[in-house]
């Protein structure tokens, strides 16, 4: 796969059936058909970028599904965050993040995403607990990379 | 007497310099934002002045670029001298924009001598829209051959689709005028004139990378990019089109991941879209204070 391919995967998970999103969501991108109600595992994997085409396609297949049981987003990547925050349309009501990536910045401006989980991290009614205290491999301590309204789509 | 940018800035600058910036920062006068907002709205000839934001958000940007001003920069930022600077030297040597091929702030205010690729400079000339992949896929490796740029290598390289995009798909015009790409959809490949190829590039130092991209059009309208730019930083959230080819998404995009944002246009000759990410991080880039530069000749 090429590293702008945007590749979806489906499988099982515990009955549960599990779309695997990696590469480049783009204008290629082609996001499978949900015809039933069933409850939704998305699960992000190696997602290495967004465009605007890209969000709106994204926009056009989540939005319908709104009707399904239930949307448990998983590993999300945080270019899609930002779309959380500033594209109207990229969230729905009956989603729920079950674990999320956030960036970190060396003290010599190298990139680290840590992931964020449900009950560890952050509660389930969005509010983030006490963020992690990350250290690399030198001991040094990285620093939260994000706007304060980076966790705002956690807000219901 | 203006009041010009020299007699109110000398001290951000070296004493040793003072005798060569003096004769041209002391002809370009500036105001701040939005402390002078009566003296700006007087001015007659806002492209020629500066403007120095306090405070102030993109709507009073757009506002600012609507009357007629040109450079809009910020003074919280760390890099406020060098923007001033690379600002007063734009509204004293537009034409420097003509001659050099990286245009001269972005190589830190010396002459670009050689526009062939280097360690710390890409370009890539692109006449169809199937190559944008490769170009995408080139700036991804460029940007990962030094471990400062991975911070921000995210934001680069989404900006640097929408730039791309937009020179092949929205600059395109017909003689009249009339959009020959605009709603032609982006998974359709489209071919640009070899006279018409658009140049897209990407350059660092050690402060800041730079990504853009030059249309052979010129087609961008000051008026309709104003429109369009307020109505999607009008709310914090913005609504995707539907009804067109495009997503109407990537201008935001472009200005919101980068904390500079430079736009140069010559009408029905060229347009330059470029956009300056400091290497601080991503936070130190989508934070509201940017410097903004729009110029139409």
């Amino acid at each position: 796969m090429s590293s702008l391919e945007c590749k979806i995967v489906e499988q099982q998970v515990s009955g549960v059936r599990c779309f695997i999103i990696s590469g480049y969501v783009s204008e290629h991108a082609q996001f499978p058909k949900v015809e039933k109600n069933d409850p939704l595992i998305i699960k992000f994997h190696n997602v290495t970028g967004l465009n605007s085409v890209g969000t709106r396609t994204w926009v056009q297949w989540f939005q319908p599904l709104q009707s399904v049981a239930s949307v448990t987003l998983e590993e999300v990547p945080s270019i899609f965050i930002k779309a959380f925050n500033r594209v109207v349309g990229t969230t729905i009501p009956n989603m729920k993040v079950k674990s999320f990536f956030v960036p970190f910045l060396s003290p010599e401006g190298e990139r680290k995403d840590i992931l964020f989980v449900e009950g560890r991290d952050f509660n389930s009614e969005g509010r983030v607990l006490t963020p992690p205290k990350i250290q690399d491999n030198a001991g040094k301590t990285l620093e939260l990379d994000v706007l304060d309204d980076y966790f705002q789509f956690l807000k219901k | 007497m203006i009041r010009s940018v020299f007699k109110e800035f000398n001290s951000l600058w070296p004493a040793a310099t003072h005798t060569s910036l003096a004769p041209l920062l002391s002809q370009v006068e500036f105001h701040y934002y939005p402390e002078e907002k009566v003296a700006l709205a007087a001015i007659r000839q806002p492209a020629k002045c500066i403007v120095v934001m306090n405070s102030g958000d993109m709507s009073d940007v757009l506002s600012l670029v609507a009357m007629g001003y040109q450079h809009c920069i910020q003074r919280k930022r760390k890099d406020f001298s060098a923007e001033l600077l690379a600002s007063a030297l734009m509204v004293l040597r537009p034409q420097a924009f003509d001659t050099n091929p990286i245009p001269f702030f972005f190589t830190g205010f010396s002459p670009a001598k050689d526009a062939s690729p280097t360690d710390t400079h890409m370009r890539m000339e692109l006449s169809k829209s199937a190559e944008k992949d490769g170009a995408i896929t080139k700036l991804e490796g460029f940007l990962r051959q030094n471990t400062k740029l991975s911070a921000i290598s995210e934001l680069c390289v989404q900006a640097a689709d929408e730039l791309i995009s937009n020179a092949l798909f929205s600059a395109p015009v017909r003689f009249d005028g009339s959009r020959l790409y605009q709603e032609v959809d982006r998974t359709q490949n489209v071919t640009l004139p070899p006279e018409k190829q658009a140049s897209f590039f990407c350059c660092y130092s050690d402060y800041r990378v730079i990504v853009g991209c030059e249309d052979k059009y010129g087609s961008v309208n000051k008026h309709l990019l104003l429109d369009h730019l307020e109505m999607v930083f009008e709310k914090d959230k913005v609504r995707v089109r539907n009804n067109s080819a495009g997503a109407g998404l990537g201008l935001r995009y472009i200005i919101e991941n980068s904390a500079n944002f430079y736009l140069y246009g010559e009408k029905n000759k060229r347009a330059l879209f470029a956009c300056g990410f400091v290497l601080e991080g991503q936070k130190a880039n989508l934070s509201p204070e940017k410097h903004f530069h729009l110029s139409f000749e």
